[in-house]
């Protein structure tokens, strides 16, 4: 797998580049002398210099540090929204589509009804009931966002199931859940890497808006999000304070993208 | 061969079942939503300034919360029926039908502007980087939409604004007093839009470049923009408008954040200030209204496809 990267230069980039902002993430209290809540009033909204290599907002807490920390948060956001999206949309996808039948009819047809409306309003709206914060993050994106998965996994279910080799494992006498996770879902693991790829910018993306609608995290605590729209409040005066949490944003989302758009190729060669 | 009767039955069938459909599904987004906005804790007023006793009991009264659930559910599926979306908590005497007829053709002129922009950047535009795939013009475009893409909307927009307003002073940041300040909003909305159809062009056009029918075409000696025109362009338009009404939805969900930052008087940045002031009412309202509004448009692209392919129809008679 890590060879076949290798090869292309933009997906490998890619790769290097998410890896690299892990790191910069789990390391942040290591490489900077900052915290990001220590306000410093003096320093307020300094312009980029050696000793904050970012500047400072308007507490005068260093951006740079900001930053890194609001990593931890979208990328756990992101990583977090994509495994529950995995777990609870592979089950719900594999169930439907492997039963099939009326199973499968009124499986699907609720996935179809709440996907007719765009899903950012679900999102919204379970914020409004359950009030901003991490924890309600995660929950309205995992009560939300498994849904684009579950049809993947469906569809992908459907065309396997007939396969001569659940045939044999049938007649084998082989369980529902031995011929799910031994012999189909294995054999979804493209699209479903595909798929999961993709939810991890979109779940950033949407804590994004969630944060400039003003339900995303809550101070001191902040995202990419929360600081993008923090330095969208003072982009006439202090550009760069929007400028670097929307870089990051930006490149993660690059990568992440660029990534899957890769794997795409690999595992689905036509879609090219 | 069918005749022509059966034709018109099948699409009248498939027209039928879509209807159908759709108000089973409006049906169920408006009780999804107002039984989780009744799962709020404590009611719309309760706020931290405690009100006195007398005053809550009027409002509770005024507005019939004090009616079963399910006597005020059907109270307001029957107003909607009647057209009513009901009061807003927030604003007195203003009903979530009044703020709809202000905002909602602004946020119209908005959109159908952006959705113009980013069809005629990314209809030729996709057929350029489909023609010279591979190329270094191909790939510079890929290139711009995956950046694009990749941007939210909000980075996109204060990009432009700082550029085009703050740098250059050219055009206005904010307000909306005549066309030129529909420009940049109207751009940051439609980026989006104008990435995602133009890889969708790209993607039909060189699939549909490959059929036979494009060979014999280029013997009998047309030139590429005639094939393209004559050969090409109806399979094109298929997947664009199918993929349309999806882009409209963004272009609403997009609206909220670009209305908001350009403070443009439209229906996205109501809903924003709605949930800012937490007036559930009016929440619930836009809500539905915007689900109506994309189902409507949805059904009507449907049905623009099948008139363009009656393969669509069939095939969909043919599965039930």
């Amino acid at each position: 797998m890590l060879k076949k990267i290798k090869k292309n230069k933009i997906a490998f980039i890619s790769f290097l580049t998410i890896i690299l902002i892990i790191l910069l993430a789990v390391f942040v209290p290591v490489i900077t002398p900052y915290s990001y809540f220590e306000q410093e009033l003096s320093m307020a909204n300094s312009p980029p210099s050696f000793s904050h290599i970012f500047g400072t907002d308007n507490l005068g807490r260093d951006l740079f540090t900001r930053v890194l920390y609001g990593a931890r948060i979208s990328l756990a956001i992101g990583f977090f929204a994509a495994f529950l999206n995995l777990i609870v949309g592979v089950l719900y996808g594999g169930i439907s589509g492997y039963f099939g039948g009326n199973i499968d009819n009124v499986m699907m047809r609720i996935v179809d009804i709440f996907y007719s409306i765009p899903l950012i309003l679900y999102v919204v709206l379970l914020m409004v009931v359950l009030k901003p914060g991490l924890v309600n993050i995660f929950i309205a994106l995992s009560i939300v966002y498994w849904l684009r998965m579950a049809r993947i996994v469906r569809n992908q279910v459907m065309s396997l199931k007939n396969k001569e080799y659940v045939l044999a494992a049938k007649m084998l006498k082989a369980s529902h859940f031995r011929i799910i996770t031994k012999h189909i879902l294995p054999n979804c693991f493209g699209p479903i890497l595909v798929t999961a790829t993709l939810a991890i910018p979109e779940a950033i993306f949407t804590e994004a808006f969630l944060s400039f609608v003003g339900l995303g995290v809550t101070a001191p605590m902040a995202s990419w999000g929360v600081l993008a729209v923090d330095g969208l409040n003072s982009l006439r005066s202090y550009p760069y304070q929007l400028l670097f949490p929307s870089l990051f944003i930006c490149i993660t989302m690059f990568s992440f993208n660029f990534l899957s758009d890769y794997l795409r190729d690999v595992f689905d060669p036509k879609m090219k | 061969m069918k005749t022509f009767l059966e034709r018109v039955n099948v699409l009248f069938s498939y027209i039928i079942k879509r209807f159908l459909s759709m108000l089973l599904v409006i049906f169920i987004v408006i009780t999804v939503t107002f039984f989780l906005m009744h799962l709020i804790p404590g009611g719309p007023f309760s706020s931290e300034r405690a009100l006195p006793e007398s005053v809550m009991q009027n409002i509770t009264e005024r507005y019939h919360l004090n009616d079963p659930i399910h006597v005020q559910y059907f109270d307001y599926l029957g107003n909607i029926v009647k057209g009513d979306l009901g009061p807003s908590f927030k604003y007195e005497d203003r009903t979530v039908n009044q703020i709809i007829e202000e905002s909602f053709f602004v946020s119209v002129k908005l959109g159908v502007l952006s959705i113009f922009i980013s069809l005629i950047i990314s209809i030729p535009l996709g057929i350029i980087s489909a023609l010279l795939k591979g190329g270094w013009a191909d790939r510079l475009i890929m290139m711009l939409s995956t950046v694009v893409i990749s941007a939210p909307n909000f980075i996109l927009a204060s990009l432009l604004i700082y550029l085009f307003s703050l740098k250059l002073g050219l055009l206005p940041a904010a307000m909306f007093e005549g066309f030129e300040y529909m420009i940049l909003p109207a751009f940051s909305l439609a980026g989006f839009s104008t990435a995602f159809i133009l890889r969708l062009v790209r993607t039909e056009l060189i699939e549909v470049l490959q059929e036979e029918y494009i060979l014999t075409a280029k013997a009998k000696g047309l030139s590429m923009p005639m094939i393209i025109y004559r050969h090409c362009l109806k399979n094109i338009m298929i997947p664009v408008i199918s993929y349309l009404a999806p882009q409209i939805a963004a272009i609403f969900t997009g609206s909220f954040v670009i209305e908001t930052m350009f403070s443009i008087p439209g229906l996205g940045r109501h809903f924003v200030t709605s949930v800012y002031n937490r007036d559930y009412t009016v929440i619930l309202g836009l809500t539905i209204f915007y689900s109506a509004i994309l189902l409507l448009l949805n059904f009507i692209s449907d049905l623009i496809c099948a008139y363009l392919d009656p393969r669509i129809a069939l095939d969909s008679n043919e599965e039930t």
